[in-house]
């Protein structure tokens, strides 16, 4: 399959990025890198700083190297993420003025606690209430936006402008929309771009300028417009997956890598490095009451807690997703020792198997030696969808006749 | 296509384990012939190996052969197949072929242990596999077999003598082979310490068991380990339920199952092309 050309302007952009970082930097300017996904970057970037998203995954060497500060039983994303800063060669983590952390995954937040005591990091803490569901917790996180919003004023030295929140709020907004609008080509039976791409692309929103990435995501949603898929007879063996579960942070491609190896098509995901970046997310009002709101209503990590499981919005999302891009089945990615995802994999499966979807939990890290493992998994899973199908598509034929 | 006679069909399934090995050769429906070879570095090698002896044992060649399926970790370099397929399918195919009202299967082999769930036509419907280490698998029985010095089969034959089952804290076999040497040393009657690590590779496979969620029907055990009468029975007291064993060797399970299912493809392929 051609690769639309527009990614190959996303590549270039990027090998530019940490020249520019180190550019701004020298002009004064101060770099914000941030962890997990509930801090609003529009603040950030509204006060003149530069947001950065980081962490990073699949280097089983570099989480071999955050052992030394935390335990070989940690979450091999925080290891390795640790691991990086220790090695001090990614031009992200070197560039990185101040830490911010919204916290909501314990091991997370102690990688952060690590960056600061033995990497001499500043830190900044975003406290992300677990009862966000109620008036309480909403109210609690609106003050804890403003003041977090007061130490980031005297990090940049300057107050926050209402106006010039509104255009950061906008620029979001705008950036989500694009980037919605090259996930939905997923559902489609031929999309012009695959998913491996399409988390690219939204990686490429963890490093790039804000404007500069929603140029670029313009600029590929108008490619991808033209670009006409060939006219083929779907194949009814052909095996349609969704991703959920764990983190699958820049640079872990493992399980896409087995999965592409075996003509798995991906669809949909779920993951907090993807399709919930931009997903299930409104922004009523340009202030920072809006972006408390918007931030915490957002779909939760599984860290999170709910009350409810009718009412779950990350359950709802997996189901919509299904429905929407036509998945054949799920499968359910945990990372080792990530525990909120991990304790989950038995309900999601039984919630999944009451609809008769295929529910396969693979439980992996970074190192390579459960690759034949992990093949002989996702392949036999493969067999029992492929089955089914035939057998659909038979039992219609028959009809037909 | 390879045919001995007008009308008579003969089908291949190579399994090629981390272990062994197995080959068995189909005539229509029935096994005509069979074999287990240890598998060596060469994979290509040993599967091919197991499958020419099984068809001597079955005195056929492998031109008279129709179709040939390969399944195991082995399978990704078996040129000799014209399909390959996983060990899940295989083994659901194969309890299917010997025991048609199966629901469950527990395979352990050499370095996987795996529960499948099975639909009525030996289809799977859920299967679940051990995490990447040797807890629960016949590497586990190995090691301590070694650490006992006596051969795999003796250590079946072991727990018969044992009184009470020794408890045993570690699955993980590396833990567990110096956990037997403490107790060798501290006097514990070996017989025991065989039956209680018995009955510690049966509690880990029973919670693979227990994530398929299989309740009614004939459960059947599979695979290399399959023929360990002292695990059988432990796993049968863990897991409240009888487990069915085939008659004809459960190693070649797999290799049954991949003769099935090369028999299954090729008819359907005729079917299509007639069509």
């Amino acid at each position: 399959m051609n690769m639309p050309e527009t990614l190959k302007r996303f590549e270039e952009a990027l090998e530019h990025r940490p020249g520019e970082l180190v550019e701004a930097r020298q002009n004064g300017k101060k770099v914000v890198g941030v962890f997990c996904c509930y801090t609003p970057l529009e603040i950030i970037h509204s006060l003149g700083l530069i947001p950065l998203k980081l962490g990073w995954g699949g280097d089983d060497e570099l989480a071999e190297q955050g052992i030394e500060y935390i335990t070989n039983i940690q979450c091999p994303y925080v290891r390795q993420t640790i691991g990086v800063f220790k090695e001090g060669k990614n031009p992200y983590a070197v560039n990185t003025d101040v830490i911010t952390i919204s916290a909501v995954c314990l091991q997370e937040y102690r990688m952060v606690e690590v960056l600061r005591y033995y990497f001499g990091k500043e830190t900044l803490t975003l406290s992300v209430p677990k009862n966000y569901y109620l008036p309480e917790g909403k109210e609690f996180f609106e003050k804890e936006v403003e003041g977090f919003t007061a130490e980031l004023e005297k990090i940049a030295g300057r107050k926050l402008d209402p106006d010039l929140l509104r255009a950061s709020v906008d620029l979001y907004a705008d950036i989500r929309n694009n980037t919605a609008e090259i996930y939905d080509y997923l559902a489609l039976d031929y999309s012009p771009i695959t998913w491996k791409q399409v988390i690219t692309v939204i990686h490429a929103g963890f490093y790039l300028s804000p404007e500069k990435h929603l140029s670029l995501l313009k600029e590929l949603n108008s490619e991808l417009k033209t670009i006409q898929m060939s006219e083929k007879v779907r194949p009814i063996n052909s095996v349609r997956l969704m991703i959920s579960g764990s983190i699958i942070a820049p640079g872990n491609t493992k399980i896409i890598d087995v999965l592409e190896e075996l003509g798995v098509t991906v669809v949909a995901d779920d993951i907090c490095s993807g399709q919930r970046t931009f997903a299930g997310f409104t922004v009523k009002e340009p202030t920072l009451a809006g972006l408390a709101e918007a931030y915490l209503d957002r779909i939760p990590c599984a860290a999170q807690l709910y009350p409810d499981q009718k009412t779950d919005k990350r359950l709802e999302n997996i189901f919509r997703q299904i429905k929407d891009h036509r998945a054949d089945g799920v499968l359910y990615h945990t990372l080792r020792f990530c525990d909120p995802y991990t304790f989950r994999v038995q309900e999601n499966k039984e919630l999944l198997d009451a609809k008769d979807i295929p529910f396969l939990q693979l439980h992996t890290d970074y190192g390579a030696n459960d690759i034949g493992q992990l093949h002989t998994r996702i392949q036999a899973q493969m067999e029992i969808i492929k089955r089914r199908k035939k057998e659909v598509h038979h039992a219609r034929s028959q009809k037909a006749v | 296509m390879g045919q001995k006679s007008e009308g008579t069909f003969y089908f291949a399934g190579v399994d090629i384990g981390s272990n062994s090995a197995k080959s068995v050769i189909l005539k229509d429906e029935q096994i005509i012939g069979q074999a287990i070879v240890p598998t060596k570095a060469d994979v290509e090698k040993s599967g091919k190996a197991a499958l020419f002896a099984a068809l001597e044992s079955a005195g056929i060649s492998a031109e008279d052969l129709s179709y040939t399926v390969a399944t195991g970790y082995g399978r990704i370099s078996a040129s000799y197949a014209d399909e390959v397929i996983t060990e899940i399918t295989c083994h659901a195919k194969g309890a299917h072929y010997f025991f048609p009202n199966a629901t469950a299967i527990i395979d352990i082999g050499g370095q996987d242990s795996k529960a499948i769930k099975l639909d009525h036509h030996g289809n799977v419907a859920d299967f679940v596999m051990n995490d990447k280490c040797a807890a629960g698998t016949g590497k586990f029985l190995e090691v301590i077999a070694r650490a006992l010095e006596v051969s795999i089969d003796d250590l079946s034959l072991k727990t018969l003598a044992g009184d009470f089952a020794c408890p045993i804290n570690s699955t993980c076999a590396i833990f567990a082979e110096s956990e037997v040497i403490s107790l060798l040393a501290s006097g514990e009657k070996e017989a025991n310490i065989v039956k209680g690590l018995h009955y510690a590779v049966a509690k880990r496979v029973s919670t693979l068991f227990s994530r398929i969620g299989s309740k009614d029907g004939e459960k059947v055990f599979t695979g290399g380990v399959a023929k360990n009468a002292g695990l059988r029975s432990a796993l049968e007291e863990v897991l409240g339920t009888t487990l069915l064993v085939s008659l004809v060797d459960p190693q070649l399970n797999g290799a049954v199952g991949a003769a099935i299912l090369a028999r299954t493809n090729k008819l359907e392929e005729l079917e299509y092309e007639h069509a």
